[in-house]
C-alpha cells in the first residue's frame, strides 16, 4: 500500500491553476524529497494531503484513507511540521506536548521528546519567547507524539542553523529507521540529497520528474563537466565545440577548459581539441552541481 | 477526547490573555458601579413606593445594564478564537492533529465559555458584596439564579462571537461582525421588527389589531431577540423565586416567561451551526 497516493489532483485559487493534474506515489516506508521552486505547489499538494485545502479535481488517499473523508484517521497516525504555522505565545513548550498528546490520545512523555528535539532546558518556558529555530523543533516534537507512520515536513529547515539542518537530518534517518514514511519538501536539493530515497520535482504545479537522485542526473544531459587542461587555447574553440552534438556549455579559465556534456561525447572533446592544434595534458570529469541538476528541471524549456 | 484537548488548550491559553484581566476588571468595577446606582441613586420604581429594595428590584433594575454589558465581555473574549489563529497560522498547528473541524469549532466555544465565565464570576462576586450591602432584604438564591442566568446569556454571545469567527478569515472581519450583530440585538431588533411590519402591512401601521397575524408575528420576533430572552428569563427566574408573583398563564407558548430560555439555547446553537459549516467548506 503506497503511504500517499495522489491521483490527477488540480487545484486552482482564483485565476491561478496552483495544480494541474498531479500524479504521485510514495511508498511506504521510504523517505521522499519533494522540490520545487518557491510557488510551484509543494505546500498546496501538503494542504490538501492534511485536508487544508480541498482539491478541485481528483483523488488523494493517505495511509489507505480519503483525504477528504477520513482527514482525522490520517492525522492520527501522521505527524506534521507545517509551513507558516504559529505557536501559542502564552503556552510552555511542555502545554503544547500535552496538547498533541491529548489530541492524539497518546500516551508518551512530554520530556524525552522534546529532549530528542533539543528543547530540554526549555520545557517550562512559555512559546512567546522562542526564537524561529526553536519553534521549529517544538512542533518537530509535536509532530512526534504518538509515533507516526507518516511524517509531513513542510520546508522543516527553514530557521534551522546548520547544526539544527544536521540534527533534523539525523533525527529523520532515525524515524525512516524505524519504519516511518517521511515526505518532506524543500526548495533546495542539497538538503534532501542525503536522505532522501526518491525525489520528486514540481514545477508551475506539474511534477516533472520523480526518481533518485543518481536517476535524475543520468537523465540531465549536461549532467557531467569535462575539465581538460591544454598547453594552448585554440582560437573560436567554444563556437566549434558548442556547435558539436551532446555538448551543451564550453567556459574558459586560462588553459582550462570546463565543458558540459553528455557522457558519450567525452571522446569527441579530446580528439577535437587535438585535431584544432592543441596538447591535453589532463583531463577530468567532475558531477553536475546538485544546484545546476535542480535548473535544469525547474527553469527554461522541458 | 479532541473536543477536550481543544477546549483545555484554549482555556489554558485565553485564561493568561492580558485582555481577560482587563475585561475581568472592568467587569467587577461595573458589577460594582451598577449595583450602587440601582440601590441608592436611581432605585426601581416600585422601590420608591415601598421604600425598600430588595433583591429582586435590585436585579430587575441591573439586568438592562448587564444585557449591555455582559455581550461586550463575551465578544471581546471569544472573536479572534478562530480568526485569531487562522490569521496567525497556529490553526495549521491545531488542525495537523487529529482534532476535527466540529472538534475546533466546539472546543473553542467551551474553552472561550469557561474564560467567560471565570471573568464573569469573579465580577459578580463583587457585585455581591456590593450588592448585599446596599439591598434591604438580600437573598442569595435570588442573586444565584440571576448569576447563573446571566452566564447562559454570556455562552449566547460567545457562540455568536466563534461562530462568527469561524465564518471568516481575518480577525478584523470577525469583529466588526460580531459587535455588528450585537448592535442589531441590542439596539436595532424593534426597530427592524416594526419596519418589516411597516412594509407586510403595505407601508403602513393602519389596522392593525390585537390578534392579527401580523401582531403576533411582531411578538414572536421580538421575542427572538437574545436581548430580551435574557431579560425575560432572568425575570422569570427570579421572580419565580421570590415567589411574590404567580406565574401568569400567557396567551401562546412564546409569550410564556420561560420561552426566553428556548430563545437563548437556538442563539447558542444556530451561530455555531452556520459559522462551523462555513469552516468545515472552507480552505484554510
Amino acid at each position: 500500500m503506497a503511504a500517499i497516493e495522489l491521483d490527477d489532483v488540480r487545484k486552482g485559487f482564483g485565476d491561478v491553476q496552483a495544480l494541474r493534474g498531479v500524479d504521485l506515489e510514495v511508498e511506504e516506508g521510504e523517505v521522499f524529497g519533494f522540490l520545487g521552486p518557491n510557488g510551484a505547489g509543494k505546500s498546496t499538494t501538503i494542504n490538501i494531503v492534511l485536508d487544508f485545502v480541498r482539491p478541485d479535481e481528483g483523488s488523494a488517499r493517505v495511509l489507505g484513507h480519503d483525504a477528504r473523508e477520513e482527514s482525522v484517521a490520517v492525522r492520527e497516525r501522521t505527524g506534521v511540521l507545517p509551513e507558516g504555522f504559529d505557536l501559542y505565545d502564552r503556552l510552555t513548550a511542555r502545554e503544547h506536548l500535552q496538547f498533541a498528546i491529548d489530541s492524539k490520545d497518546a500516551d508518551d512523555d512530554p520530556y524525552p521528546l522534546l529532549e530528542r528535539v533539543g528543547l530540554e532546558d526549555a520545557v517550562d518556558r512559555k512559546a512567546g519567547g522562542f526564537s524561529t529555530g526553536m519553534r521549529q523543533r517544538l512542533a518537530l516534537a509535536m509532530a512526534l507524539v504518538g509515533d507516526p507512520d507518516l511524517l509531513i515536513l513542510d520546508e522543516p529547515s527553514s530557521g534551522l542553523d546548520p547544526n539544527g539542518a544536521r540534527e533534523l537530518r539525523e533525527l529523520v534517518e532515525e524515524e525512516a529507521a524505524d519504519g516511518t514514511t517521511v515526505f518532506f519538501s524543500s526548495h533546495i536539493l542539497g538538503q534532501v540529497e542525503a536522505v532522501c530515497d526518491r525525489v520528486g520535482i514540481i514545477r508551475e504545479g506539474e511534477l516533472v520528474a520523480v526518481d533518485t537522485i543518481e536517476g535524475l542526473r543520468e537523465n540531465v544531459a549536461g549532467g557531467e563537466t569535462l575539465i581538460v587542461e591544454v598547453d594552448s587555447v585554440p582560437d573560436d574553440v567554444s563556437h566549434r565545440l558548442k556547435s558539436m552534438e551532446g555538448i551543451d556549455s564550453v567556459t574558459v579559465d586560462g588553459t582550462t577548459l570546463r565543458v558540459g556534456c553528455d557522457d558519450d561525447a567525452k571522446m569527441t572533446v579530446i580528439s577535437e581539441l587535438e585535431e584544432m592544434g592543441a596538447t591535453v595534458s589532463d583531463f577530468s570529469t567532475e558531477e553536475a552541481p546538485l544546484e545546476d541538476l535542480f535548473a535544469a528541471y525547474t527553469e527554461g524549456e522541458q | 477526547m479532541s473536543v477536550r484537548a481543544v477546549a483545555e488548550k484554549d482555556f489554558r491559553d485565553a485564561v493568561r490573555s492580558r485582555l481577560l484581566i482587563v475585561l475581568t476588571a472592568l467587569f467587577a468595577l461595573f458589577a460594582a458601579g451598577a449595583s450602587y446606582v440601582v440601590t441608592n441613586i436611581q432605585p426601581p420604581q416600585q422601590a420608591q413606593f415601598t421604600g425598600e429594595v430588595t433583591t429582586v428590584l435590585l436585579i430587575v433594575g441591573l439586568v438592562s445594564a448587564t444585557a449591555v454589558f455582559i455581550p461586550i465581555v463575551a465578544i471581546a473574549a471569544s472573536y479572534r478564537s478562530l480568526s485569531g489563529e487562522r490569521q496567525s497560522g497556529s490553526l495549521k498547528l491545531l488542525l495537523s492533529l487529529p482534532n476535527s473541524r466540529a472538534d475546533v469549532v466546539a472546543g473553542k466555544f467551551i474553552g472561550r465559555s469557561g474564560v467567560v465565565t471565570i471573568a464573569l464570576l469573579i465580577g459578580f462576586a463583587i457585585g455581591l458584596v456590593f450588592t448585599s450591602a446596599f439591598a434591604d432584604a438580600f437573598s442569595a438564591a435570588e442573586y444565584l439564579a440571576f448569576v447563573g442566568v446571566s452566564l447562559l446569556f454570556a455562552f449566547v454571545f460567545v457562540a455568536i462571537a466563534v461562530g462568527v469567527s469561524a465564518f471568516t478569515s481575518s480577525t478584523s472581519r470577525a469583529a466588526y461582525g460580531a459587535f455588528g450583530l450585537f448592535v442589531v440585538f441590542q439596539f436595532l431588533w424593534s426597530i427592524l421588527v416594526q419596519g418589516l411590519i411597516y412594509v407586510l402591512n403595505g407601508f403602513s401601521f393602519e389596522g392593525l389589531e390585537q390578534g392579527d397575524t401580523l401582531i403576533e408575528l411582531s411578538q414572536v420576533l421580538q421575542i427572538l431577540s437574545p436581548t430580551t430572552a435574557y431579560q425575560q428569563g432572568t425575570l422569570w427566574t427570579v421572580r419565580r423565586l421570590a415567589e411574590n408573583q404567580e406565574a401568569q398563564s400567557a396567551e401562546a407558548f412564546y409569550l410564556e416567561p420561560w420561552f426566553g430560555f428556548v430563545t437563548m439555547a437556538l442563539w447558542i446553537i444556530l451561530p455555531l451551526a452556520v459559522g462551523y459549516l462555513r469552516f468545515e467548506g472552507s480552505d484554510l
